[in-house]
């Protein structure tokens, strides 16, 4: 039952009883009545621009927008006085905007303006419009700003400062002519603007506009300008007779003529594993833009550029759509029929002749949690194997052991919410702001406005890093040893929280005697990390109410990755920072579904829900629902991604089966990968493109983006989303589901699935922890954060009851200190790091068809430190060659402060062969995770002409932000010529 | 010598057949948008009616097709000729208003002198006396009672509901 407080107020006469405390616009939307607004967006809260909500309350005029719910409220929007007020203000910002909405793209439905404007029934423009002496900016290639229909209202700037907290944006309303502005400036390339498309999204006119939106969005906004603007000129001409209504009429049934042609549907994105869900707008296949909304349970307005303008990939020219069949050297184009009959006879043929274990699976990462589960159905039913891997092989499996060890659930402790409610967040080896941009958005948020705390660790200076109360900068591979001796500084200054280990954690003597070793003068020796600094670290962590911790691949991906997550998770329990609000241990998982394609069982050991394939019970119940007997499921944990290239290496795996994962790109050693798949009998690559990895296959299958098929995610938060079919499948590609279902069939189990729908009952069937899952519960906007009772109740903070071992205790796991496998040396006398940008996502394979996304970063390369350059005489865009022990590469030089003395930066996506020539096969033991980030190597200088700046100079690294609390809106009312409404203004395109 | 053989030429395609031509009818309007237009319209018919009904019920809207209508039966009943009499003297006549702008000379009152000599003025008398003939049958008109147009121009009264 809703316990939150109500209230009844009178409006205009009638009673309202609603939500108290609720903004007053809010509340009588949900009531049916629409007060007029354009500034005040429920994402924003009120801005008090645009002075078109003016209501009367208590005698006097007032802002709509600033009014919250109250018992008692007697508010009017009919007094005479208020209505004159409003009309005043829509007349000021139709000054400054002109209205030609039938040819405009932005009449879609969804202009604020428009919209309001015609509520209002304005008869006629009291003010000529006024162009602003401003050309319109098209300088970056994903939306432009027209300073001539802007209005001033800050929307844009409120979400880029509060809302993105790129800071960005401002407006300076003492300039002779307002607009808003970039860095301060009058051009969007070169500030700092990150394309994330908030400003976008937010625009109430078409100020601010996709360019996907350009120019055909609407039936007649195509024509040339030398025929609109006379036709508008026309118009406006006819309106000095007419008035604005007949006018407005037409807009009007424009907007009712789009409406049958455009689609809006709700997905989830497929770029990180924040899962931010919005609704994509499409005309046919044509995608018109992806427009978030309020009600998206994790992102609500946000979305980073990929998510908002990386879509191209979808429509791209090189999609597959036929199935390919290698045959004399070369792929041939192949009817469905024939590829699946091939695929079905040749893995049956290698299972009987060499048994179930010599085929190895890899599920993706970025398909649908009923495609993993099938995945993972197919190995172990009908081939007998329990080798079934994804990518968090590479990335997440070292976090998830980490947790396993110290706390039971192998996924985040909490919700973003939590991370917003915590008094200090600590993130190491994570890149938020580019890796996660949106969560990244909600911690800058929280600290900016709510006195959060930031403690970043981490060898780069990043953004985060930058905004961080402390930022540690710890030799890589090292962060064990500062967490243990933070642990121990805990213990012996009385920082512990005893009672909660006392009451819910196994091992704390043992664990603590494991601390002897880590003192902070130790720690300092080994991290590099000054003692004072970790000291001033130990204090702002002991004395938090509620901390919660990130970290990522800089943590996971080393040769202890493992060891370091368990290590980081020990600290949260000292601190006793589990099982509350704002509490709590977050690995921040890579890809959009790399959560759920472990949640759904593509592991060596586990079943779908985390349910060990070595346990005989399990086993049994898995074998019951799958209608056969228990010794046909195998016992036996299989192999992973990095033990099945081994083996097929050896030759004990004779055919792969590969889904939507770049194998070839993205594992370690390259090299080693190519050899492995070159030894193959048969391979099968399932995606949406030829990849490098497909490249290999004896058999391709077309599969579909998400946009052209039904499924759900899992985020990092654990939270399930369902996303819907925007458009159909391009040409002959099918939904993975559907061919993995199909080809079943061929195997002699026919499945008979018809919608994923029936594939998620099924599994909530059987996994204890998705019990109450069902695609209605999932309907719409709606989530559920696993695990899921079977009355549907979710949980979105975990381990309020207790952690998930056997009696109920968290574990302090007790660690020894072991160096990196790889170390620079004086052969290899650097540290290579690597990561992601914030613009591509892993091969480019997706990011890598929008051509706006190469504008901005068209370039591969190297980050150096300026006493590095200075040292080598190095200048920015040199050529150099990177040799590892394994391999070399040559790219060019961007010489940064991100990076410090003999580390390098480098990103992982670009490049052919990539990175991964680089990489070696040193792992960590425990998860067979390759330590990508410890990587030796040594740089020469090459005699080639530089190619100037690799990152071009209106790439964002270069802006430089300013920050403001709000929109200064104060700075507005103070102008000589503002005058309060219902008064006529002096000037009304000024404000 | 070779024997003589005829040959039947096939005469050259001239310009495009008619389904030729309705194809590329059909491509131009795709191409130029007109196609899609007609679809948004039949698609969106109902709510594009909805908004040109409440537009057109406003009671302003409805006046003005009411008076339009009006002034279309009358123009209904005016022969050409009649009318264009009408038309063209009214032209003339706003051309000698606009002419006359009164700031010529002779611009003082005519006093009771130069009244007593309008009154002989023949040729003012014989202009005047079509307009007060006009004016009569103006007067008379308005003083009748208002009816339904319809019922008026008809003749034919409709019952009170």
């Amino acid at each position: 039952m809703d316990a939150r407080p109500t209230c009844a107020i009178i409006f205009n006469g009638q009673s309202l009883t609603g939500a108290a405390g609720a903004p007053l616009i809010d509340f009588l939307t949900a009531h049916g009545v629409e007060l007029p607004h354009v500034c005040y967006h429920p994402a924003l809260g009120p801005i008090e621009t645009c002075d078109v909500c003016w209501v009367k309350m208590d005698g006097r005029l007032v802002r709509g927008c600033t009014l919250r719910t109250a018992e008692g409220q007697i508010i009017s929007s009919a007094a005479e006085e208020a209505v004159k007020a409003r009309h005043e203000g829509m007349d000021r910002l139709l000054a400054k905007h002109e209205l030609y909405c039938t040819v405009c793209e932005h009449n879609t439905g969804d202009c604020t303006l428009h919209n309001t404007m015609a509520d209002m029934q304005i008869p006629v423009q009291r003010y000529a419009f006024q162009r602003k002496p401003y050309p319109k900016d098209e300088s970056n290639p994903f939306y432009t700003y027209d300073p001539a229909q802007c209005i001033l209202c800050g929307r844009c700037v409120e979400a880029c400062q509060n809302v993105e907290v790129n800071e960005t944006l401002s407006i300076d309303f003492t300039m002779r002519h307002p607009r808003v502005l970039w860095d301060g400036g009058e051009k969007i390339a070169g500030s700092s603007c990150v394309s994330c498309g908030h400003c976008v999204t937010v625009c109430p006119c078409n100020a601010l506009l996709e360019r996907t939106m350009q120019p055909n969005a609407g039936p007649f906004t195509a024509m040339p300008e030398p025929l609109k603007r006379p036709l508008i000129d026309l118009v406006k001409a006819l309106e000095n007779t007419t008035g604005a209504m007949p006018v407005t009429g037409l807009s009007v049934m424009d907007t009712k003529l789009r409406q049958p042609e455009i689609k809006r549907t709700k997905t989830v994105c497929t770029y990180c594993g924040v899962g931010c869900s919005f609704e994509m707008w499409t005309r046919d296949r044509q995608i018109l833009k992806v427009q978030p909304m309020v009600e998206g349970p994790v992102n609500g307005i946000s979305t980073c550029i990929k998510g908002k303008f990386s879509w191209d990939f979808v429509n791209s020219p090189k999609r597959l759509t036929t199935p390919l069949i290698r045959r004399d050297g070369k792929f041939h184009e192949a009817s469905w029929d024939e590829a699946l009959d091939l695929v079905a006879r040749r893995l049956l043929e290698i299972r009987d002749s060499f048994g179930g274990r010599s085929i190895g699976f890899i599920g993706s990462s970025k398909a649908s949690n009923e495609e993993a589960y099938l995945t993972q159905k197919i190995a172990r039913l009908i081939f007998g194997t329990n080798s079934v891997d994804n990518s968090s092989r590479y990335c997440q499996n070292p976090a998830t052991m980490g947790l396993f060890r110290t706390v039971g659930h192998g996924g985040d402790s909490g919700s973003v919410e939590d991370l917003q409610k915590a008094e200090l967040i600590i993130i190491v080896g994570s890149n938020l702001s580019e890796n996660h941009p949106v969560i990244a958005s909600k911690i800058k948020a929280s600290r900016k406005h709510h006195g959060q705390k930031l403690i970043v660790a981490d060898p780069r200076r990043h953004e985060m890093a930058e905004r961080a109360d402390i930022h540690l900068r710890p030799k890589g591979g090292t962060d064990l040893v500062w967490a243990s001796a933070l642990s121990r500084y805990m213990f012996d200054h009385g920082y512990a929280d005893t009672d909660f280990l006392a009451k819910h954690v196994n091992q704390v003597d043992e664990y603590r005697r494991s601390l002897e070793p880590f003192t902070l003068d130790f720690a300092e020796q080994v991290t590099e990390i000054p003692r004072q600094q970790l000291i001033d670290t130990a204090e702002m962590i002991g004395r938090a109410k509620s901390v919660c911790l990130l970290w990522a691949m800089g943590i996971t991906q080393h040769s202890h990755g493992s060891d370091t997550s368990t290590a980081l998770s020990n600290l949260l329990l000292v601190t006793g920072n589990y099982g509350r609000p704002g509490t709590g241990g977050y690995p921040m998982r890579g890809h959009n579904n790399v959560q759920g394609a472990s949640d759904f069982g593509c592991l060596k050991n586990m079943y779908p829900g985390y349910e060990k394939v070595t346990e005989r019970a399990i086993r049994t119940k898995w074998a019951k629902a799958w209608g056969v007997a228990p010794e046909q499921l195998s016992d036996e944990i299989g192999s992973d991604n990095f033990l099945m290239v081994e083996h097929a290496k050896t030759g004990q795996v004779k055919a792969m089966y590969v889904i939507g994962e770049e194998t070839v790109f993205s594992d370690a050693d390259t090299t080693n990968v190519n050899e492995g798949f070159t030894k193959l009998e048969f391979m099968v690559v399932q995606d949406i493109f030829l990849s490098r990895t497909a490249e290999y296959a004896d058999v391709v299958l077309p599969g579909c983006p998400s946009v052209e098929k039904e499924g759900t995610f899992v985020n990092t938060e654990r939270r399930i989303q369902r996303f819907y079919e925007v458009m159909p499948p391009l040409g002959g590609s099918r939904p993975d589901w559907r061919i993995l279902t199909d080809l079943a069939a061929r195997m002699g189990h026919d499945w008979g699935y018809a919608h994923p729908s029936e594939i998620m009952s099924e599994v909530a069937g059987i996994a204890e922890i998705f019990r109450g899952v069902s695609y209605e519960r999932l309907e719409g906007w709606k989530s559920l954060l696993w695990p899921v009772a079977p009355d549907g109740t979710d949980t979105p903070l975990l381990y309020t009851d207790g952690f998930h071992t056997p009696d109920g205790k968290a574990v302090l796991y007790p660690l020894a200190w072991h160096a990196p496998d790889e170390e620079p040396d004086t052969e290899y006398d650097l540290l290579l790091d690597n990561g992601r940008m914030l613009e591509q996502f892993q091969s480019t394979n997706q990011t890598g068809r929008t051509t706006g996304i190469w504008r901005i970063a068209p370039n591969w390369f190297v980050e150096i430190s300026p006493e590095l350059a200075a040292e080598r005489g190095i200048s920015e865009g040199c050529w150099v060659r990177l040799a590892s022990r394994r391999g070399h590469i040559e790219v060019p030089v961007v010489i940064t402060e991100r990076v410090k003395g003999h580390s390098l930066f480098i990103p992982i996506h670009q490049g052919k062969p990539g990175i991964n020539e680089l990489t070696g096969e040193h792992h960590d033991p425990d998860v067979n995770t390759p330590a990508y980030k410890e990587t030796a190597v040594r740089m020469e200088l090459i005699p080639r002409p530089g190619i100037g700046h690799p990152l071009p100079r209106e790439n964002f690294r270069y802006g430089h932000r300013t920050e403001i609390a709000h929109v200064p809106v104060d700075a507005k009312w103070t102008q000589p010529d503002y005058v309060a409404p219902p008064a006529r203004a002096p000037h009304p395109e000024r404000f | 010598m070779a024997p003589r053989i005829n040959f039947d030429v096939k005469p050259t395609k001239i310009g495009p057949n008619a389904h030729e031509e309705l194809e590329r009818l059909l491509q131009t309007l795709h191409q130029h948008g007109v196609l899609r237009l007609a679809n948004d319209v039949v698609a969106a018919n109902v709510p594009l009616a909805m908004v040109l009904v409440k537009a057109l019920s406003k009671p302003g809207t409805v006046d003005a097709i009411e008076n339009l209508s009006i002034l279309l039966m009358a123009l209904s009943r005016i022969t050409p000729p009649r009318f264009y009499k009408l038309v063209f003297a009214l032209r003339d006549a706003v051309d000698g208003l606009c002419a006359n702008t009164g700031e010529e000379e002779d611009g003082e009152a005519p006093g009771i002198s130069g009244a007593y000599r309008m009154l002989h003025d023949e040729e003012l008398w014989h202009a005047l006396k079509p307009l007060i003939t006009g004016l009569k049958i103006f007067a008379e008109r308005l003083g009748e009672e208002a009816e339904r147009p319809v019922s008026a121009f008809t003749g034919k009264k409709v019952a009170e509901g």
